[in-house]
């Protein structure tokens, strides 16, 4: 495997432009030969569908929901970014990639960070004209707030339901494609293999989840858009069936995975309550600009809170622990997602936390205080509403209880500045890839790199590809790449079921989310906000000995041939299991801090992030070797031409 | 707590379905119902009763659209402005009986169990629910001023999630408040309301096409929108159509 | 059921506005009836009912009234027929929405209506035609009529009737023709109110008074 970044001559900001000025195009004619898969509908697979479908070329879209608007990019709440500096305040295509690269820890890429940043613009311009209804103020003109990590507001929004209104956009531009018949569209269908023929992805076989049917697929290219692997931890804010399932089956195609140990927890979401508990809801990060995050003071105060004795606001000023005011005067409560996560944590751990032992304040007591009662439900009312239906309590009355939780991952597969992986051909767009956010990712980002990808990058560099592809003709389904990964899925599909059935004699037999729920306790407990090396070494023999309980114990009942919801649960919890010590693999191989990989053997006197550039400025890109193989890695060297390289510092 | 579940049970979308009687008990009132059903699956394949039941859901808090169950004689069950993730079982009484229902209505088939097929909404979206731009060569974002009430109105239209409660709660199985939320949405804004007399018409030919009945002013689609759209929209795509009929300057 | 094209609002749009022309009808018979409470031996309501007898624009109004009536009913039945196919399987257990019941009972405070309107036509509109025998001079008709018990009692329900199926249709009506809007939706539903209260008790009065001698 040879790492081929393809990164543009040319100083930086013209990088994309010299790109665009002398790439190959496909003329309009032969776009109508060339067929391309697109998989997922998610910002960056429906506006990529979209736009591509608009353009002319034949595309197939791919989702495992009943409709695209399910992709879970609908659920994000605060805003996207943009450099417009409608607000004067000096922001600039060139002060948001750089903001991208330090709140990324200086683990990104240059050349892609500052093509995010320049494309952002035409991103809301875009959104504006399919009709996105963002907040406005009263003259009419755009409204924007702030996101952690920015001096600047460069926040677009629309009240607390901006992913949900940017999807809608980008689904009503896909749904006017399909009705030209520019994009068929796929739904309730799942990709399981990717199909490669002569080293070019040629093709995707994919299972339709109501018959069980398997079913071939053939393109001149294929688009990745599926999302991150973030469910791989059980309990996080990502949707029950967002999965990592097609991203691996590519990797084990060949196409390297890069920094899969990046994953981003988010300080701000509802505790954990319970065994039966299937999901964690975000409350979104806007709400730490009035509230204020503390634990008590005194441990038998915690502890009397934990048994019932003591309420919250029983607990004197003096003795609350306002821990992120105390120990990030210069930012308090707004610091990055990743140190606000690790300093909950830490009181947590300490003993302090109150609960279930695993959680800490956030108090709008103060607001409440200050702004009166209206103006804080006028802000966060609909927030404070959901808080009140998931957890029956009062927040206007006793504080918010909160814990971090896994939100987003920052890995993903590798891509070079094209967005095309290692393997010709197929290319990956959105949270898929991992190329923007380095080792974190700031607020507001996801949405500007998902639409990034999907209306103004594929669409450029597929044609860059799909040039020499014009005489290449109808790929055909019936050709002996086809039949073997078809047989392939099959023989994994029956392989799950007769492994199940053979076990009918066995008593033990436990569902998929037994398993699932014992992963994710391993990987958030040893290889989640903070690892080392013990941590992760127990971590890799206990996901071995779990995915050996896996076979022996798993009960999936059914067959293949129907909807069946356990089996879709059970090969996505397989591929899991394997992404699961690539990520403790990369992890382990990793030794500093940064972003949201935090090694606490790499940290500073006072319990920050120790980067090591020396030794791990470089993306780590693994590559696969077989089923129960250690992977191989290669190197990408970050190579920082214009950045200065600082230590992160928000104290 | 204790429940007894009457849940809808069908294999596919051909079989004949009937209602199977599950008891289910020890469950914290702040599970959710999503949640109690998980419990109920995991008992169902542990003790080997019978296939677990099949149910749509996806991001479980309230926006994706995916879930929806007629609990008791109301989509997303007994609360306002939820989706049937977002309800809990502290929302019930002890020792309740609970009748789990998949969406009725004809342009809903039954895919299996409390699984319907939605894609009659998305096809009524695609006849036209969209705003005809193609990517790129679109004018700078703040080059229309929109007054900020017409944007606070065609956001609350837009809050819609697709999740067809209307359509289940509607007694016509109508679905017009679906409809004219996104009409609205896009008829509000300037950017949409180039098209908007084509668009109304597009639309709400696809959905009497589809099967959906006809709207009887009952409300009970605003009842139950777990988004709260309110039955304005309704009156705004009546107003529209006529408009379609009688202002439209085309052939 | 598609030999006639019409779209799902559009048929709506037709009941309402047919439904509107019914509304200022009944504000018209409304006040027409309350000459009988005149205590002048039926001078003005029989000029009245001679008036309506023998104008000719009045004449063909009626045939108008009555194609209203019959296209109202039959859009209806027609919309209602296309609603039950909308679901054929219908819900186990009752709907408990929180909404309004006038809209529920519509159809059958209609067929109520036209069971009602079918006995007082036998009393009145009948009579005039020739169709039956009864006292041609309407104000003693009324007098008649209204004195009898059970008659009065059964207008009386019958007026309930109306009011029930008005109280929703008004509203409905102007929701239907899309004017139905944040800014004045409300005052039309008090409007819609005040109108089913004002016309019930206008002929309620009536048969009341005619009963208790006024």
């Amino acid at each position: 495997m040879k790492l081929d970044s393809k990164i543009p001559a040319g100083p930086l900001a013209e990088k994309w432009t010299n790109y665009k000025a002398s790439q190959k195009l496909v003329n309009p004619a032969n776009k109508r030969k060339l067929d391309i898969i697109v998989v997922g509908t998610g910002l960056a697979g429906a506006s990529a569908a979209a736009s591509l479908g608009a353009l002319g070329f034949n595309v197939d879209i791919f989702c495992i929901q009943d409709s695209p608007r399910r992709a879970h990019s609908i659920a994000a709440q605060g805003g996207i970014n943009a450099a417009k500096n409608y607000q004067n305040d000096g922001d600039s295509v060139e002060r948001l990639f750089r903001d991208t690269i330090k709140g990324g820890d200086y683990r990104a890429r240059e050349a892609n960070v500052y093509r995010l940043a320049e494309v952002s613009n035409a991103i809301i311009d875009q959104c504006v004209a399919q009709g996105v209804p963002f907040a406005r103020d009263y003259g009419g003109l755009l409204d924007n707030r702030s996101f952690g990590g920015a001096q600047v507001s460069r926040t677009f929004y629309a009240k607390g339901q901006t992913g949900q209104q940017l999807l809608l956009g980008a689904y009503g531009a896909l749904s006017r494609e399909i009705n030209r018949g520019t994009v068929k569209l796929h739904t309730r269908c799942e990709m399981m293999d990717l199909v490669v023929v002569d080293g070019r992805a040629r093709g995707i076989i994919t299972r339709d989840l109501v018959t069980g049917q398997l079913q071939r697929y053939a393109a001149h290219a294929v688009v990745l858009a599926t999302g991150g692997y973030g469910n791989i931890y059980y309990l996080s804010t990502n949707a029950m069936n967002s999965n990592g399932s097609a991203a691996l089956v590519c990797h084990r195609k060949g196409a390297a995975f890069a920094n899969p140990c990046y994953v981003q927890i988010h300080p701000t979401c509802i505790p954990v309550h319970g065994d039966y508990q299937s999901k964690l809801t975000l409350m979104s990060e806007s709400l730490r600009n009035d509230g204020r995050i503390w634990v008590p003071k005194k441990k038998e105060d915690a502890e009397a809170i934990r048994a019932g004795k003591l309420k919250p606001t029983d607990i004197t000023e003096e003795d609350r622990d306002y821990y992120l005011e105390r120990r990030y005067p210069a930012f308090g409560n707004l610091v990055p997602r990743d140190v606000a996560s690790r300093a909950a944590k830490e009181r947590c751990d300490a003993g302090y936390g109150v609960g279930t032992g695993y959680a800490v304040y956030l108090d709008f007591a103060d607001a409440i205080k200050r702004l009166g009662k209206d103006a804080v439900e006028q802000k966060y009312g609909n927030l404070f509403q959901m808080y009140q239906k998931i957890t029956d309590e009062n927040p206007y009355e006793t504080p918010m209880m909160i814990y971090p939780a896994i939100h987003y991952t920052m890995g993903g597969l590798w891509v070079d500045y094209e967005l095309q992986t290692t393997i010709p051909g197929l290319f990956a767009a959105g949270e898929a890839n991992f190329s923007d956010h380095g080792a974190n990712r700031l607020g507001a980002s996801a949405l500007m790199q998902g639409l990034a990808d999907g209306y103004f990058v594929l669409p450029y560099t597929l044609q860059n590809y799909l040039a020499d592809q014009i005489n290449v003709g109808k790929i055909s389904t019936e050709t002996k790449e086809f039949e073997e990964a078809e047989n392939n899925v099959k023989n994994r599909l029956e392989r799950l079921m007769n492994n199940s059935k053979l076990q009918t004699a066995n008593s033990k037999l436990k569902t998929v989310d037994y398993f699932h729920k014992h992963l994710g306790k391993i990987m958030w407990e040893y290889c989640g906000m903070a690892r080392n090396t013990e941590s992760l070494a127990k971590a890799k023999n206990l996901v071995s000995e779990l995915e050996n309980e896996f076979w022996k114990e798993v009960n999936i009942p059914g067959s293949q041939n129907e909807m069946n919801p356990e089996l879709e649960k059970a090969y996505r919890l397989e591929d899991y299991f394997e992404l699961a010590q690539l990520i403790i693999d990369d992890a382990m191989h990793r030794e500093e801090s940064c972003g949201g990989h935090f090694r606490t053997e790499h940290q500073t006197e006072d319990g920050e992030t120790l980067r090591d550039d020396e030794k791990f400025m470089y993306v780590a890109a693994w590559d696969y070797q077989g089923h129960g193989k250690p992977e191989t890695m290669e190197k990408e060297p970050l190579n920082y031409e214009y950045i200065q390289i600082a230590m992160r510092n928000y104290k | 707590m204790r429940f007894t579940l009457h849940i809808w049970r069908q294999e596919n979308a051909h079989a004949k379905g009937q209602f199977e009687t599950y008891p289910i008990d020890n469950i914290s009132p702040d599970c959710s119902f999503l949640e109690m059903l998980d419990i109920l699956n995991e008992s169902l394949i542990n003790d080997r009763i019978a296939h677990p039941v099949c149910f749509d859901n996806d991001c479980r808090e309230g926006i994706c659209g995916m879930c929806g169950l007629y609990i008791n004689g109301r989509p997303h069950g007994n609360d306002d402005g939820i989706t049937t993730c977002q309800l809990h079982m502290r929302k019930f009484n002890d020792g309740d009986e609970i009748w789990i229902e998949p969406w009725r209505a004809k342009a809903f088939p039954v895919i299996r169990d409390l699984v319907v097929d939605r894609s009659a909404l998305d096809k009524i979206i695609q006849a036209g629910g969209y705003i005809n731009t193609t990517t790129g060569g679109v004018p700078d974002a703040n080059a229309i001023p929109i007054p900020k009430h017409v944007a606070d109105m065609a956001m609350d239209a837009a809050a819609c999630i697709g999740c067809g409660a209307c359509v289940a709660a509607c007694k016509n199985a109508s679905a017009m408040l679906f409809v004219g939320a996104k009409v609205s949405h896009l008829a509000l804004l300037p950017q949409g309301e180039v098209e908007a007399m084509d668009r109304v018409r597009s639309m709400v030919e696809k959905m009497d096409e589809l099967g959906f009945g006809n709207c009887t002013n009952t409300y009970a689609c605003e009842a139950e929108c777990p988004k709260l759209i309110k039955r304005q929209n309704i009156s705004r795509l009546n107003r529209h159509w006529i408009g379609s009929l009688l202002g439209r300057d085309k052939k | 059921m598609q030999i006639i094209k019409l779209h799902s609002i559009s048929k709506k749009i037709l009941v309402a506005l047919l439904g509107m022309f019914l509304c200022v009808f009944l504000l018209f018979h409304a006040a027409a009836n309350m000459c009988i409470l005149r205590h002048d031996g039926g001078a003005w309501y029989n000029a009245f009912c001679d008036f309506m007898g023998t104008n000719y624009l009045v004449k063909f109004m009626e045939i108008i009234l009555l194609g209203t009536f019959l296209f109202h009913i039959i859009l209806t039945v027609w919309v209602t027929i296309e609603n039950k196919m909308a679901r054929p399987q219908g819900y186990h257990q009752p709907q408990r929405s929180k909404t309004h019941t006038g809209s529920k009972l519509q159809v059958w405070t209609g067929i109520l209506i036209l069971v009602c309107l079918f006995c007082h036509f036998m009393d009145f509109y009948f009579v005039k035609l020739g169709l039956v025998d009864g006292n041609l001079n309407f104000y003693e008709q009324a007098h008649q009529k209204f004195q009898i018990t059970h008659i009065a009692i059964s207008y009386l329900v019958f007026f309930v009737v109306v009011w029930f199926h008005i109280r929703h249709g008004f509203a409905a009506m102007f929701q239907t023709l899309g004017l139905y809007n944040y800014k004045y939706g409300r005052a039309l539903e008090v409007l819609g109110k005040i109108y089913s209260w004002v016309v019930c008790l206008m002929f309620t009065s009536v048969v009341v008074g005619v009963y208790f001698g006024f």
